[in-house]
């Protein structure tokens, strides 16, 4: 999966909401449910925000998020490559050494130690809340800051409409956020610093000779300074006592530039430089306690704070509201997920009612289950009714075949069926007439299906084609459908 | 959790062709791709509708043909028969026997789910009158012995609901009238209730269906008015613009726009149409409303200049950050002794070459090709009526098809009452109008202000179908 920064999430949420708006609530609800499901639709909503979007990124993965990614690595790297380089610069400034005087451990300890203590010591008072003046008055200080602005700034010249939105984007940010997001920044600088710092002092201890001593214009006791340094020690003393300075140490390193003494001391040159540059490993500690390792837990506090206020900047997005509210909404269907299968059926064929039918013939009608016909309707069609007989309805099909064999025996002239117009006609309807049709014996003789109505009921366009349709299944000719009226 | 299938509560849905059987099946469903014809036999074969809550089913419509030869199959019965006892168990037999035969691949196929367990939902039209074709199919679904329920169905009109009534009584305990075309939502969750009277194990599964069918009820309104505040949304915010060279050009070059402008804005809206839609499961729904009119009143047309892609206030920054950076080389030269005033005066000497001398650096030409460009942009509306419009059109359309079965298959006729926005209490006007300004005082969408017209919206559609 995908791990976005923070401050990628923060642009991709946004993103991933824009995306959203493209689809169907049915297809965003059906995907947010399915993904709740897998991953506890109880889950605190801050979790399942998280694990939606490492999702998201992973499955739809935007450009613009890709861009913030690669910006924000781009600022770190920066930031730690300045870091490295400006803390070794420093670092062999200060731990300068020609051979004539020791490196001064007032100036590294007070530079490169104490300076930084206070710059924590500010950092931690601005933290807190009733600070926030001094915090953003401070801001402008933080490198990270001037990074951000200085690439922004490239870009801009390029009148590029990448870097314009990007820096739209940056002036919308949560106010939290960015200034988390900076402090996050500056702690990989001040990181990167330290590690310069001591990359350059271990550098140097290797492949040079190094002497330490102290010197200062105040009128100090060696014990003072033997007190201070037993107390920069207390991280380690326990377990590297090595790096302890012993008060003989700090007696023997104390020395004025104006001592010609100094070489005075030849004879015990080597054991002196020896002792001298011992001083090393008190300062490496110093250097990791007191640079390295504030710096790295301030990281990962702020670290911390950062995705969290992105956490809760999410949360608060009327999206997520949304989102949680699709995830925890169980996915109802009602729909038939198999495709429906039809009779081969012809195309409805649309006649106009015919008046103009006239079969001029006597014989027998058929009335089915029930259905009713005067003698005025059937002569409209040409037909005189030599007899009416019921069939259909509550009648057996045995007893309706009994019927028909009786009827056709008489070998009339042809036959009329009168059906109930609005009922839809069945298999049941059809067999009887294929039956008459067989009784019969003479194909060319007409069969006349009359569709009835009575005074409430009307028969409509839809159902006479109804009609027509089911009868033109049969090939035969001279079955003919009409109705008796329409609407 | 998932019921065994045999504790599933499935009901077969059976009666004469043509009945209304296939558009009950659609209302309760919600599916309007139910296909609904009047040639008989279109339902060719059983098809299964299961209501399930993620993935999960609760219970089963199943559609079925109609009969086609009841007596026929009423004979077999009769023959194969011996007691009353062994009733269902002929039926069984029947479809066994007959269940290749095409003959009697309706019966088959409607009688096969009563057996296998579904309760019976006999429908029947209590428009036409009833006659002694149906004596044969309620005989046939008496033999096979399951819990069964009557339904008329008043395709056109109520005229033989009584009669019906009265011959139902006679082989169902059980009889209702259901529209399948004009039920509301409340109609049809109290129908799927009713179910529950068929089998006493049917009464927990269903009133759980129950409920989360309100519930999603309840949710496809706020979803749509969620939709119908975005669209407004994007309405009143909405920009065209076109270039043109000449100041002859610009007169046609507006018309054109205008009509790009009324064209946009209606796809807009007929985008939400769609979004509501398909909110509600209509996939195959027609609509005929007339077109938005009048939006050429009162649109903000403006020109602006364009040079190398940019607009008037970022000529104006990028001539600042210019002369800056000329000021900043004076600025070292001195060694930082300048104070900064050179990059200061340096800044202010190139905005005001980039302000005063706009229309001159637009003339330039480069290479032989003009760099100038002038713009024409449409919107964002100031008509202040346009967003109450666009809401009181949406409205009208949600209530429709709030209100609409799925059965339904004509098409959905919006008559877009002008007044209908007049209705809006003077408070609501009030609230949407601060909304409606702050969006359209806005630069982009903020989904803050969307949600906060989405829930005005559809507190007003509550308050209207109470």
């Amino acid at each position: 999966m995908i791990r976005l920064s923070p401050i990628a999430r923060y642009f991709d949420f946004t993103n991933q909401y824009e995306c959203d708006q493209d689809l169907y609530e049915s297809t965003l609800h059906r995907r947010d449910r399915e993904f709740a499901l897998k991953h506890g639709e109880n889950s605190a909503d801050t979790k399942l925000l998280k694990l939606w979007q490492r999702m998201r990124a992973q499955e739809n993965p935007r450009p613009q998020t890709h861009k913030w990614q690669q910006r924000h690595h781009l600022y770190t790297l920066i930031l730690s490559l300045l870091g490295l380089i400006s803390g070794f610069g420093i670092a062999r400034g200060v731990l300068h050494y020609d051979g004539q005087h020791p490196i001064n451990l007032i100036s590294v300890i007070t530079v490169l130690v104490f300076l930084q203590l206070f710059i924590l010591a500010i950092l931690a008072l601005t933290s807190l809340p009733f600070m926030r003046r001094l915090q953003d008055a401070l801001s402008v200080f933080n490198p990270a800051l001037w990074i951000t602005r200085l690439i922004d700034r490239l870009g801009q010249h390029h009148i590029n409409e990448s870097a314009l939105s990007h820096l739209q984007a940056m002036r919308k940010i949560d106010q939290s956020i960015l200034m988390n997001y900076l402090l996050t920044l500056a702690q990989y600088f001040a990181i990167a610093f330290n590690v310069g710092i001591i990359a350059c002092l271990l550098f140097l201890v290797f492949s040079s000779d190094l002497a330490f001593g102290w010197n200062t214009t105040l009128q100090i006791d060696n014990a003072v300074i033997h007190n201070i340094t037993n107390y920069l020690s207390l991280p380690w003393q326990s377990w590297y006592a090595d790096a302890v300075p012993s008060a003989q140490l700090i007696d023997i390193s104390r020395y004025y530039r104006l001592d010609e003494a100094l070489s005075n001391r030849a004879i015990y040159l080597n054991d002196y430089a020896l002792q001298l540059g011992s001083w090393w490993k008190f300062i490496a500690l110093c250097f990791v306690f007191y640079g390295l390792l504030p710096r790295i837990v301030l990281m990962i506090l702020f670290k911390r704070r950062l995705t969290h206020s992105v956490a809760q900047s999410i949360w608060q997005h009327p999206y997520s509201q949304t989102l949680l509210s699709r995830m925890r909404t169980p996915m109802i269907d009602t729909m038939a997920h198999a495709a429906e299968s039809h009779l081969n059926k012809q195309d409805i064929k649309h006649r106009a009612l015919r008046t103009e039918l006239n079969l001029n013939m006597t014989c027998p009608v058929l009335t089915w289950s029930n259905a009713v016909i005067n003698t005025k309707q059937l002569k409209k069609f040409g037909i005189t009714a030599s007899r009416f007989v019921d069939i259909g309805g509550n009648y057996t099909p045995k007893q309706d075949k009994q019927a028909l064999q009786e009827i056709c025996a008489a070998q009339p002239a042809g036959l009329v069926f009168v059906c109930k117009g609005w009922e839809s006609p069945t298999y049941d309807l059809i067999d009887t007439i294929e039956l008459s049709r067989k009784l019969l014996k003479d194909k060319k003789k007409p069969i006349l299906v009359l569709l009835s109505t009575n005074d409430d009921v009307v028969l409509s366009q839809d159902q006479f084609d109804c009609w027509e349709t089911m009868f033109n299944e049969h090939d035969d000719t001279n079955v003919y459908v009409e109705a008796v009226k329409t609407e | 959790m998932q019921l065994p299938t045999e504790q599933l509560p499935r009901f077969a849905v059976v009666g004469h062709p043509n009945k209304g059987k296939s558009s009950i099946v659609s209302t309760l469903a919600q599916d309007d791709s139910v296909d609904i014809s009047p040639i008989s036999g279109t339902t060719a074969a059983n098809r299964i509708y299961p209501m399930s809550i993620d993935g999960k089913q609760l219970y089963q419509l199943i559609d079925t043909p109609g009969f086609q030869r009841p007596r026929q199959v009423m004979q077999w019965l009769l023959k194969h028969s011996r007691s009353v006892a062994d009733r269902s168990q002929c039926v069984i037999q029947f479809v066994q026997q007959h269940e290749m035969d095409k003959k009697f691949h309706a019966e088959c196929q409607l009688l096969k789910s009563i057996t296998n367990g579904a309760g019976i939902l006999y429908v029947v039209d209590g428009s036409t009158p009833y006659g002694p074709e149906y004596d044969a199919e309620m005989e046939i679904l008496r033999w096979t012995g399951s819990p069964s329920m009557a339904l008329i169905n008043p395709i056109r009109n109520e005229k033989y609901v009584d009669q019906w009534h009265n011959a139902l009584s006679q082989y169902f305990k059980i009889v209702r009238v259901f529209n399948a075309k004009t039920a509301d939502n409340e109609k049809v969750l109290k129908l799927l209730s009713g179910f529950a009277q068929l089998d006493n194990n049917f009464e927990k599964p269903l009133a759980h269906a129950v409920s989360l069918l309100q519930k999603q009820y309840d949710q496809r309104i706020t979803q749509s008015a969620h939709e119908i505040a975005r669209f407004i949304h994007d309405a009143v915010q909405y920009q065209v613009q076109r270039p043109f060279k000449t100041t002859e050009q610009q007169g046609e070059q507006e018309q054109l726009l205008k009509t790009q402008y009324e064209n946009d804005i209606r796809k807009l809206e007929q985008q939400c149409r769609t979004r509501v839609q398909q909110i509600f499961n209509y996939q195959h729904l027609q609509t005929e409303e007339m077109a938005l009119s009048n939006l050429n009143e009162d649109l903000f047309s403006q020109r602006t200049w364009q040079i190398f892609g940019l607009s008037g206030d970022q000529i104006l920054t990028a001539g600042a950050i210019g002369g800056a950076a000329t000021g900043g080389v004076v600025d070292l030269a001195f060694g930082g002794a300048s104070l900064l005033m050179g990059s200061g005066i340096g800044a202010l000497i190139g905005g005001a070459t980039a302000y005063f001398g706009r229309d001159t650096l637009a003339k330039i030409k480069i290479i032989g090709v003009s760099v100038g460009n002038e713009i024409i942009r449409i919107g964002p509306s100031s008509n202040v009526n346009l967003p109450f419009v666009i809401l009181a059109r949406a409205l009208q359309h949600l209530q429709l098809i709030s209100q609409r079965t799925h059965a339904s298959r004509e098409i959905l006729q919006i008559e877009n009452k002008s007044s209908y926005w007049a209705n809006f209490d003077s408070d609501t006007r009030r609230k949407l109008n601060n909304h409606f300004k702050t969006i359209r005082d806005a630069s982009s969408a903020k989904p803050e202000e969307i949600q906060e017209v989405s829930t005005v919206i559809e507190r007003l559609f509550k308050n209207q179908q109470t």
